[in-house]
């Protein structure tokens, strides 16, 4: 693991079944809209020992035409939504109801996506990181806010542990004045 | 004393997970990767043979999430 930058980082990882799923899916994804994967998967992506039925994401909100656009790519890359049909999905996504791609005839792996509404959910798709691997790159929400909204706003045993694995693997790494603003946020 | 030592259990997990971290940390992405990619994989592999519908699936995501 080598950082380019303060935002890019190259993992020299092995290709994992859910990796293959979640690139492939990114890479529609990024030509439509800016994403950002959050939650379980950045964990794993970085080695945390466990792994994960589905992939969270936020994206910028879209309008119609521009989701079924989307919808409609990834239709034809084999993906199906699992949460409803292009008319329901966008509406569920409106009502911010999480929506599901799982490849055809699947439902597990699965991507979660939910528009970003919330200022941090919003701002958290342009402070992201990119994470560039031998199989294509991908962008992550930055770590301080992952450990934080873990930590803080999840707080589960497993939630913890992801937490605990990216504040050990970016040891001397982390923003802490960042991390602490997050932890801050988080708690009002 | 009861019969499951949850703060126990607890210690000894988050013991593991900053092992593993530490070997992520100092060893080559390749190296623990490889050792990653073959609980994940089994687990998609597993999870595909589902005996669940996804129907039934999606009302247990739904019933979490209410949780």
């Amino acid at each position: 693991m080598k950082f380019l930058n303060k935002n890019t980082i190259q993992l020299d990882r092995v290709k994992t079944e859910l990796d293959v799923f979640a690139f492939k899916f990114c890479k529609i994804l990024e030509k439509h809209v800016k994403y950002v994967v959050i939650s379980g998967y950045v964990a794993i992506l970085f080695g945390r020992a466990r792994g994960s039925e589905d992939v969270d994401i936020f994206v910028e909100e879209l309008n119609q035409t521009q989701f079924y656009a989307l919808f409609k790519e990834l239709k034809k890359a084999g993906f199906e939504c699992i949460s409803g049909g292009m008319k329901t999905a966008f509406e569920n996504l409106n009502e911010n109801i999480a929506i599901r791609f799982a490849e055809k005839d699947q439902f597990i792996p699965n991507m979660e996506i939910k528009f970003a509404r919330k200022l941090l959910d919003k701002s958290s798709l342009t402070n992201h990181l990119k994470v560039i691997t031998p199989f294509g790159y991908i962008y992550t929400s930055n770590i301080e806010q992952q450990i934080a909204f873990k930590r803080v706003c999840l707080g589960s045993d497993k939630d913890l542990e992801d937490a605990l694995h990216l504040e050990n693997v970016f040891k001397g790494k982390l923003d802490k004045v960042k991390l602490n603003r997050f932890m801050r946020v988080f708690r009002q | 004393m009861s019969y499951f030592d949850k703060g126990k259990n607890q210690k000894a997990r988050f013991d593991f997970v900053i092992q593993w971290a530490n070997f992520v940390r100092s060893h080559p992405d390749e190296e623990w990767s490889r050792q990653q990619k073959v609980l994940i994989d089994s687990q998609v592999r597993g999870a595909k043979k589902s005996l669940l519908s996804r129907k039934e699936y999606l009302a247990i995501k739904d019933q979490v999430q209410k949780l």
